[in-house]
């Protein structure tokens, strides 16, 4: 691959990070529905993934973990392992994905939401004692999984355009690289 | 089919590889309290602006949303104040006369007040947390403003947190409410030591804290008394509101009790707190 559609590809990622990272951080907490909000990164994060696939999605993942850490002010570097665990996971599926059905997308955003819930949990709650995984599941875990699918039937598709005017503007310059070498 | 690793690095490989750094940044912060760095620095400029804006207007939005009363509600509230204002107007010229009485006296026997006024800074909460896991916020002031590490951090009406991280203009801070919240504190009435610590359980359940280890010999703590800062503690300073008890129950080894507290401080509706900036002075520095 070129370079210059590498860094189009690299500035349109940085630009949905940020704009992901605001809305979860600052936007979406004032909108609690039952003491919930919706987690975005992770629509962003597994959206990314298995349209993309690939390592791009992995420096993704770590790199939304590592903006998360910085303004949590737990663990600098616990929520980059999890996003990058939960990238890798919706690379694997990058091979079923074809873009036309919304049913693959939104079971990997609720899969990765669940398992990112579950990878806290078994972090940082199972490891203070707090044995009492069920109400989690039912008070955190699950009304967060069903908040972020809802929140994603709006916010997928910024990151579905994004994506199919990237590869079109991959192709056109890959035609016009032949071109020129012929 | 197009290549895929724009590296010829398999993504595994690439994986492991992150994960690796990921595992280094986690014991790096663990030891030396590492959290960012430079990179902080850039996110200090790049996000904090963003945030500010962003959570005012959307916090307002909210607002407007949940507040919609009708003009009835409204006149009946309104008549309901006016007789709350008439009623506090009547105590507090009472308190002022008893205040007045209790300086005199307090002059006679040169008796310092106990608990000075601290110095403190008002913030905005910019950004509410990072997950539905942990209960911490960030505030618009850092150490430009003056703020460090460990300060505590109140709202009008009592304990908010402490400041965990700092930036150059902005800080986070971590509730009183928040699972690994644990505050020295002690029953006002009695000046009985317990602790008070958060448990995202209760919270979620019944918006309450968690008290516990309070000595209570003479069973002379009941339900509803107040519940504040211990002059023990190493970080937060003595004396300020907590909470109110509401539940209290004797601990299966007959020495201590535990129960719950409702806090003072509505931590859905943060908007703005005050930074004490005075840190608290202890003898040694590994004290409890």
């Amino acid at each position: 691959m070129e370079i210059k559609p590498l860094i189009k590809r690299v500035c349109v990622y940085i630009l949905l990070l940020v704009i992901y990272f605001l809305l979860h951080i600052s936007v979406f907490p004032n909108f609690k529905l039952g003491g919930i909000a919706p987690n975005i990164m992770i629509i962003l994060v597994s959206s990314v993934g298995f349209m993309r696939g690939g390592n791009a999605s992995l420096f993704l993942g770590m790199f939304s973990g590592l903006l998360l850490d910085m303004f949590s002010g737990t663990y600098f570097g616990m929520y980059a392992v999890i996003y990058l665990i939960v990238g890798l996971l919706n690379v694997l599926f990058h091979q079923w994905f074809f873009g036309d059905d919304m049913k693959l997308p939104l079971f990997l955003i609720a899969l990765s939401d669940f398992i990112y819930g579950g990878l806290v949990y078994s972090c940082v709650y199972f490891m203070r004692a707090r044995y009492d995984f069920f109400f989690y599941l039912f008070h955190v875990i699950l009304p967060e999984v069903v908040y972020t699918v809802l929140i994603s039937l709006v916010l997928y598709f910024p990151i579905y355009y994004m994506e199919r005017w990237l590869n079109k503007s991959d192709k056109r310059s890959e035609r016009r690289f032949v071109g020129f070498t012929e | 089919m197009r290549q895929r690793n724009n590296l010829n690095i398999p993504t595994g490989g690439v994986f492991f590889a992150l994960l690796t750094i990921c595992f280094m940044l986690l014991a790096l912060s663990y030891v030396t309290g590492f959290s960012g760095g430079p990179i902080q620095t850039i996110a200090n400029y790049v996000f904090v602006p963003m945030e500010k804006g962003l959570d005012y207007i959307s916090n307002r939005a909210s607002e407007n949303s949940e507040d919609t009363k009708t003009k009835e509600e409204l006149i009946a509230e309104n008549t309901e104040l006016k007789a709350q204002v008439e009623e506090l107007t009547s105590k507090l010229t009472n308190m002022q006369l008893q205040q007045q009485e209790l300086e005199r006296l307090q002059n006679m026997y040169e008796l310092s007040a106990a608990y000075t006024e601290y110095p403190t800074t008002g913030a905005h909460v910019i950004a509410r947390g990072s997950s539905n896991w942990f209960n911490t916020f960030t505030i618009d002031k850092g150490s430009n403003d003056g703020i460090k590490e460990d300060m505590n951090v109140i709202s009008g009406s009592g304990l908010v947190g402490i400041v965990t991280q700092v930036g150059p203009s902005y800080a986070i801070v971590r509730s009183i409410i928040d699972d690994n919240s644990n505050v020295s504190s002690m029953v006002l009435d009695t000046a009985d030591n317990c602790f008070i610590s958060g448990d995202l359980e209760l919270m979620t359940d019944r918006n309450m804290i968690e008290l516990t280890n309070l000595e209570d010999p003479d069973n002379e703590v009941v339900v509803g008394t107040s519940v504040v800062t211990s002059n023990i503690s190493s970080k937060f300073l003595p004396g300020i509101l907590i909470g109110y008890i509401s539940e209290l129950n004797e601990d299966s080894n007959k020495l201590t009790k535990s129960g719950t507290v409702t806090p003072a401080v509505d931590f859905k509706h943060l908007q703005e707190v005050l930074v004490i900036l005075e840190l608290k002075e202890v003898g040694n520095e590994d004290g409890n």
